[in-house]
């Protein structure tokens, strides 16, 4: 019914420039102060952001009314899917989830300019405009490089090839945009930045102006992240949740620049220090959400995320090229502007630990920074084909991230400005107390419990660095419990001091303290909160040590142990509905003797695509353990199956941990109910709907587990056998990746395919024979590609992949040092400071306004 | 005059259309998708969006021209707090931070009275710029009461004279419309109301 729908569309990503380029240059030339030109640039920026809803409405519509001249269209969806599918074939492309960027990245201008309304007069022109110049990029990127609304060559066609049934899970529903929000959010404080550097209003205004906004992409890229990991765990069905690929490093490294910007925004806040750091944090967490997206959307590298290869990589890179550029000459440009006006006072104080934790979050963000655009640094400077897998993040980033925990720990005992030793000893007693205790009880019962202190660890090759890297793997559990502790203690311990402190000066009961402590700091009580949430992951992750793997080929009624477990394999049904057959099995499971539950781990057999069935995993969960058990090939007539099962111990902590970490950051980000935010807080109640909108759905992805796991399958003619992995074949698969050719190169460890399978079973004979390591993945090498092996990181150029980042840390520990030493107060200096003599009319009415600043409303 | 009067009633249109209209077009788009499928509710979002993207162009455009009046939040930054406000903030909850601090017994008695002291004069700084930020403001609003009080004859006797000001820093407030004008000015430029050019001047 509507003829020039297409060129419609066009012509509104078109106008979307136009109305972003207008509001861009009247914004800029309000910046002199001129109200009535602010008022245009506001109107226009509202007027571009309509546009861009009009765009993806334009769009939606070709869906629900199956448009198939759209490319985009016919290309993801069909006449037979529902709306809301249709809906969610949105985002389900490269053209559409850009589309989707821009609309997100207006909305958050929109609530911003309209938050902004009346405040922050000065900013306000810059922000905008900087604002728009994100939506030029993108309106620019679309019209040139990925129109959603270009037709299809050959006319509309009958019919359209259908959203792929692995995107059709509630997962894709929701995991891409949560990890978008936080993405696109991030333009918000960037541009706050920019504003402040542009005017030269450099002091705690812009930083006071972002931080909330800040804290609500963190929360967002955290949300997204454990999203993710989730979905793999899940999904991919592999028994993991993270498998450092590259998509899931680019959507961590933002996450960890902001992390340290709101611990170092404090120190700007109270001390007046890190003014520049604070700026490049913030331009560095925008830089690396594009950095993300240009990972996955060139084609660069590798990944079981990548769209297809496309010419949006080339705009993308000159964005973040001019990105830097502009962010870099504006520092330049505001450099005396960016000196500190505090000095250090002594070692022992809570500024010593915000920089020693943004060194070693920044730190992790370029090691795997480093290691994931690893593969073309090596091809460019060393003309070697290269991979870099999970082993050597594993062996890597945990001794890094354990200092970052202990860190997180100790901040919060050390006051501001200095700690004397008395006070120290007295903060630190406990937590202490508790970590060695907590270490001793591991180290005597850990082994009864099934979880020993000090685990195996096979080394990956017999070379000095692997070797020393499998020792300290080897004391990593204990290690990990003991700073779990630590930082749990000491976050009871500052709760409890705070509560006492309360009913001392008050008669309250502990509940009544406990609320009014909370709420009346919510920042400080929410990021501790945060820390235990954190605390509480980390105890999951440290699970992963006393993990489990066994693969069995189970015929009907027979039944295989897998650590406490026993499980009986009972046969298969059949349950066919509109859009696939599923073969469903039944198995037993066995605790003790006792049956304790049944698991169904199925095949779905999609009509669409019968040639590529998937797999669904059957989980059995309790605190302790997770038993995770994912069906290969079934053969029809015998009925047996291929079964690989995983003990995973510990993971629903990391789940109950992000639960944890989630309540932590909505109690930090509650709007203060002050009365400016309480009447002008348009930003207070999306932020708040947003994030209870997201809690409520998170619940809801964790009450519908577990659903559906995909992997390609082959046939598989084995009967019989069951195999565990040695601690020294589980290194060695986790070498090398499968060469089936249909799956994205996942490590053998992993990949739930045949091909994989028989390549396992006929390395497990190699080993046998007496092979070494190094000649079974020489031979690999030979036979696959260099790139079917890891890197080998103890030779050669790619040293270069720890030998860099280590050396970066160690000059940034001393550099740290040296900015430490050079700023450290000498003893004479002075400061403009109150001496109590010249009380004046200003301090009654100062005392006065702090009496009522606490007061509720 | 007649002209720019109905103009800034159709301002206040606009301004009530663009507050309701949204809810009227997803109420609509909402009985549209019970009624005819997904599709026209859609299309009828759609063509909202188009009208709502007109609309604050439009807008734009006037108040870029100069035809729309200013709006008293962007004029002035009313019930908005500034930069020293916030920053004034950010000083008392350090300072409440501290006393905390000191409460649970991670600073020092010495530490503590330093640290005060610092943030209390920074505090007082902020006051005293937030006080001459408002200088000019308090003195006008204190010569339109004296002058009120004068009429209605309550006028106390005592009353102190308002700050003297230069004649060209002041501005006048037109009694229609909330726009500023020069001191001079004889109509307003905002809605073209009679000013009276002395009654802030005196």
């Amino acid at each position: 019914m509507w003829n020039s729908l297409p060129e419609f569309g066009t012509g509104v990503l078109c106008a979307i420039l136009v109305a972003a380029a207008y509001t861009f240059s009247v914004a800029l030339a309000a910046g002199g102060g001129r109200p009535r030109l602010l008022q245009a640039a506001r109107s226009g920026a509202f007027g571009t952001i309509a546009l861009v809803g009009l765009a993806v409405l334009v769009l939606a519509y070709a869906f629900v009314s199956h448009d198939f001249r759209l490319d985009y269209v016919a290309r993801y969806s069909d006449r037979t899917m529902s709306t809301p599918w249709l809906i969610a074939a949105l985002w389900g492309g490269q053209d559409g989830s850009l589309l989707w960027w821009l609309f997100l990245t207006a909305f958050f201008s929109g609530v911003c300019t309209a938050w902004l309304k009346g405040r922050y007069r000065d900013l306000q022109p810059y922000v905008i405009a900087t604002q728009m110049s994100v939506l030029i990029f993108l309106a620019i990127l679309m019209l040139f490089a990925a129109n959603p609304f270009r037709t299809q060559i050959g006319g509309a066609s009958p019919d359209g090839a259908g959203l792929n049934y692995q995107l059709r899970n509630f997962y894709m529903i929701i995991h891409p945009p949560s990890l978008y929000i936080g993405f696109t959010s991030c333009a918000v404080p960037f541009s706050f930045a920019i504003a402040a550097l542009v005017t030269g209003r450099l002091d705690n205004e812009w930083i006071i102006a972002t931080r909330k906004w800040m804290l609500f992409s963190w929360l967002f890229l955290a949300i997204g992240n454990a999203l993710g990991m989730l979905w793999a765990y899940e999904e991919l069905g592999w028994g993991g949740y993270w498998a450092w690929d590259p998509v899931e490093n680019a959507a961590f490294l933002p996450w960890l620049t902001a992390s340290a910007y709101v611990h170092s925004t404090m120190v700007q806040e109270r001390r007046g220090m890190l003014k520049m750091w604070n700026v490049i944090l913030i331009c560095l967490t925008f830089f690396l959400t594009y950095f993300g997206t240009f990972l996955t959307r060139s084609g660069l590298i590798a990944s079981v995320h990548a769209f297809a290869q496309s010419s949006i990589g080339n705009y993308f890179a000159v964005y973040m090229i001019l990105i830097i550029a502009v962010s870099t000459a504006l520092i330049l440009r505001r450099a005396d502007k960016l000196k500190s006006d505090g000095v250090f006072d002594a070692w022992l104080s809570r500024e010593f630990t915000f920089l020693m934790n943004n060194w070693a979050l920044v730190g992790l963000m370029v090691f795997i920074a480093l290691a994931t655009v690893w593969p073309r640094i090596s091809e460019w400077l060393l003309n070697q084909k290269a991979t870099v897998g999970p082993t050597f993040y594993n062996a890597f980033i945990p001794p890094v991230a354990l200092v970052l925990i202990f860190l997180m720990g100790t901040a919060p005992l050390l006051g501001w400005r200095k700690t004397s030793a008395r006070l120290f000893y007295q903060s630190f007693t406990f937590p202490i107390a508790a970590m060695v205790a907590a270490g001793a009880a591991h180290v005597a019962f850990g082994t009864k419990l099934g979880f020993p202190a000090f685990v195996v660890s096979e080394p990956v090759k017999e070379s000095a660095l692997w070797l020393r890297l499998a020792w300290l793997q080897g004391k990593l559990p204990l290690v990990t419990i003991m700073l779990v502790t630590y930082n749990i203690a000491v976050v009871l311990q500052e709760f409890y001091r705070g509560i006492a402190a309360r009913r001392r000066s008050k008669p309250e009961s502990v509940f009544v303290a406990l609320t009014r402590l909370v709420s009346k700091s919510r920042r400080r009580y929410g990021g501790y909160i945060v820390h235990v949430g954190i605390a509480v992951m980390f105890f999951g992750f440290a699970g992963r040590a006393w993990g489990l793997d066994k693969e069995a080929n189970l015929g009907p009624n027979e039944t295989m142990t897998i650590g406490e477990y026993s499980m009986t394999y009972r046969g298969t049904h059949r349950d066919v509905d509109h859009e696939k057959t599923a073969v469903v099995t039944d198995i037993d499971v066995m605790k003790g003797g006792a049956l304790v539950g049944q698991i169904h781990p199925a095949r779905f057999i999609y009509k669409a695509s019968p040639d590529q069935p998937s797999t669904e995993i059957g989980r059995f969960s309790t605190p302790k353990n997770d038993l995770y058990v994912v069906v290969g090939m079934i053969n029809p007539e015998t009925k047996a199956a291929s079964v690989q099962a995983h003990v995973n111990p510990l993971v629903s902590f990391v789940w109950c941990g992000v639960m944890i970490l989630i309540v932590g950051a909505l109690v930090a980000m509650w709007p203060e109910a002050t009365h400016a935010e309480a009447e002008a807080g348009a930003f207070s109640y999306v932020r708040a709907l947003g994030t209870a909108g997201t809690m409520v759905m998170l619940s809801v992805v964790l009450a519908l587990a577990p659903s559906y796991a995909y992997g390609q399958q082959q046939e598989m003619k084995r009967e019989g056998f069951v195999e565990e992995q040695t601690p020294k074949e589980k290194s060695l698969f986790a070498q090398l990746l499968c060469d089936c050719g249909t799956c994205p190169h996942e490590a053998l460890s992993t990949c739930t395919c045949g091909w994989a399978h028989d390549m396992r079973a006929a390395i497990r004979a190699e080993l046998k024979q007496g092979k070494t390591t190094e000649t079974i993945l020489s031979d690999y090498a030979a036979k696959h590609g260099s790139d079917a092996v890891l890197v080998q990181v103890d030779e050669g150029g790619a040293r270069a992949l720890w030998a860099v980042p280590l050396f970066g840390l160690a000059l940034g520990g001393g550099l740290i040092f040296r900015f430490i030493r050079q700023r450290t107060r000498s003893k004479t200096d002075k400061e403009t400071e109150d001496d109590g003599a010249g009380r004046d009319a200003y301090d009654a009415r100062l005392d006065d306004e702090l009496n009522h600043l606490d007061e509720d409303p | 005059m007649s002209r720019e009067r109905n103009d800034s009633s159709l301002e206040r249109g606009i301004a009530l259309a663009t507050k309701l209209a949204p809810f009227g077009a997803v109420a609509l788009a909402l009985g549209a998708g019970v009624v005819a499928g997904p599709p026209l509710a859609v299309l009828i979002l759609t063509g909202s969006a188009l009208i709502g993207a007109i609309a604050t162009l439009w807008t734009s455009v006037r108040a870029l021209v100069g035809e729309t009046p200013l709006a008293p939040e962007d004029a002035f930054a009313l019930g908005a707090p500034s930069s020293e406000e916030e920053q004034k903030r950010a000083v008392l909850r350090a300072i409440k931070d501290i006393e905390f601090e000191r409460s649970v017994g991670k600073i020092s008695e010495e530490d503590y009275a330093a640290l005060l002291g610092r943030y209390r004069a920074e505090a007082k700084r902020l006051l005293r710029q937030i006080d001459e930020a408002h200088a000019p403001d308090r003195a006008r609003a204190e010569a339109l009461a004296a002058k009120h009080l004068a009429k209605s004859g309550d006028a106390p006797t005592t009353t102190k004279k308002p700050a003297k000001k230069k004649p060209s820093a002041i501005v006048q407030d037109c009694p229609e419309c909330p726009v500023k004008n020069d001191g001079d000015a004889a109509f307003c430029k905002g809605c073209g109301a009679k000013l009276d050019a002395e009654e802030v001047s005196s």
